[in-house]
């Protein structure tokens, strides 16, 4: 690793005999620091690789930049005070296909893309997501400077109903007000929700999509079969010598074909109405229950960490700035002519 | 005629007054010189490799070192020995440290009597 650092920096100054030769004195320096243990080499990283950036060796340029460290340390534990926490709960739904034979049941494929569409547009409406907002109490602070509305809106930019695979659909939904673990609880009740709502809604979506194709070949059935009806009772009507009975006989049997045609389609959405009745169709079940976010999306841990690097790296950067001020040679001298 | 820097105005700093020191007595290669920094300084100034060299190549830019390969060295290793103008300077060096020296001792010796 100090290698392959030392080769990348190294890369950066002019590629010349001194150079090499730096890199040669470096593989013999550091054989000698390893020998020396683990201690001795840790020093030795840092100084080579401080030193290769220009960090001056004789000074303690690594207590300033500790310095530096522990003030971003803390000033990250301050700035942790008011950056809002948020929890997210997720959970995952699966569609699953009609339990009933595929090869006894209609054709009936089911679209998740058009689904998704359908369950969010009913989902994520304004009144749905107001009575969730209510029914939880969600963002009691908001709502004491926020409208309705607005509050709508943040809400349902909190959620995210994706599809992950072929039949998999994830709700997640990310929830910070209070500060407390409680919004975490509160999270996972709203993806709960979510999780039913979207449900029910596939639910009551197909079998009301079933029954309504159903009343809709009824009706078309019930007015081919008295067409045809109609059309048998002229037919019968009419004596075979009548020049029109040739052509009623014609529309007759079309008629009656259609009546089939429309008793089978019929047949087919009444079949699909009792395997929607019976709960026996294409659903949506619950693959993953909603999830309890026992750590805020960003922890603690990982604020600190950003604070203390930032600081390392400014303290770093304040070395350096240092040591190009300083960087008058050092070797002061005036500028003359050798004798010849 | 060579453009080379033959008279310093301020004094050397400690690395590179034991770097121009260590190399005074001999030529040497870039890692006897950091093992020569450290022995002169009684281990007190540990230098890395990166600041060596920023060293030596100031100290080559301005004539002082010279660097060249020695017989049988293993991987093109350099060897790097003072030049004339290069010793000038030291022996300049040490005489503002003598001077500084004498002055210092004659002050003290002064305030003791």
């Amino acid at each position: 690793m100090l290698l392959f650092f030392y080769r990348l920096l190294s890369s950066f100054k002019a590629q010349d005999e001194v150079t090499q030769d730096m890199q040669l004195t470096f593989e013999d320096a550091r054989t000698d620091a390893r020998a020396r243990g683990r201690l001795s080499y840790s020093m030795f990283a840092v100084r080579e690789i401080a030193g290769l950036i220009g960090l001056p060796s004789g000074e303690r340029w690594w207590l300033r930049t500790a310095g530096w460290g522990l003030a971003g340390l803390a000033a990250s534990w301050i700035v942790s005070f008011f950056l809002p926490i948020r929890y997210t709960s997720d959970a995952t739904l699966q569609l699953t296909p009609a339990i009933v034979s595929l090869d006894l049941l209609p054709h009936d494929a089911v679209d998740v893309e058009h689904l998704l569409d359908i369950e969010k547009s009913v989902v994520l409406s304004r009144g749905v997501l107001t009575t969730i907002v209510d029914n939880f109490d969600l963002y009691p602070n908001h709502r004491k400077r926020e409208a309705m509305d607005e509050l709508v809106k943040e809400f349902r930019k909190s959620i995210r109903i994706e599809r992950i695979g072929p039949n998999l659909i994830r709700i997640a939904f990310s929830y910070g007000d209070s500060r407390r673990a409680d919004d975490g609880i509160l999270a996972q009740k709203v993806v709960q929700d979510l999780d039913f709502r979207l449900i029910t809604e596939m639910l009551r979506q197909r079998s009301n999509a079933a029954i309504a194709t159903a009343q809709f070949f009824r009706d078309q059935v019930d007015k081919a079969g008295e067409s045809w009806l109609s059309l048998s009772a002229t037919v019968k009507t009419t004596p075979a010598s009548d020049a029109r009975y040739e052509l009623l006989v014609l529309e007759r049997d079309q008629k009656r074909k259609e009546y089939e045609s429309l008793a089978q389609k019929l047949g087919t959405a009444q079949t699909l109405v009792d395997s929607e009745h019976r709960g026996q169709g294409a659903t949506l079940e619950l693959l993953d229950t909603a999830s309890v976010p026992d750590q805020p999306d960003t922890p603690l841990s990982v604020i600190l960490l950003a604070g203390l690097g930032s600081g390392l790296i400014a303290g770093l950067l304040s070395a350096l700035w240092r040591a190009s001020r300083r960087a008058t040679p050092d070797v002061g001298i005036l500028d003359a002519a050798e004798p010849a | 005629m060579r453009h080379v820097r033959t008279r310093h105005i301020e004094p050397l700093t400690e690395p590179v007054f034991l770097i121009l020191v260590s190399l005074a007595e001999e030529a040497r290669h870039g890692y006897a010189i950091l093992k020569d920094v450290e022995t002169l300084s009684n281990q007190r100034i540990r230098m890395s490799t990166g600041t060596l060299y920023g060293a030596l190549r100031r100290l080559l830019e301005d004539g002082w070192i010279e660097h060249f390969q020695e017989v049988d060295a293993p991987r093109g290793r350099q060897a790097y020995r003072l030049t004339t103008p290069g010793r000038t300077v030291l022996n300049g060096e040490v005489d503002r440290m003598k001077q500084l020296a004498r002055l210092a001792t004659s002050r003290l010796a002064k305030a003791e009597a």
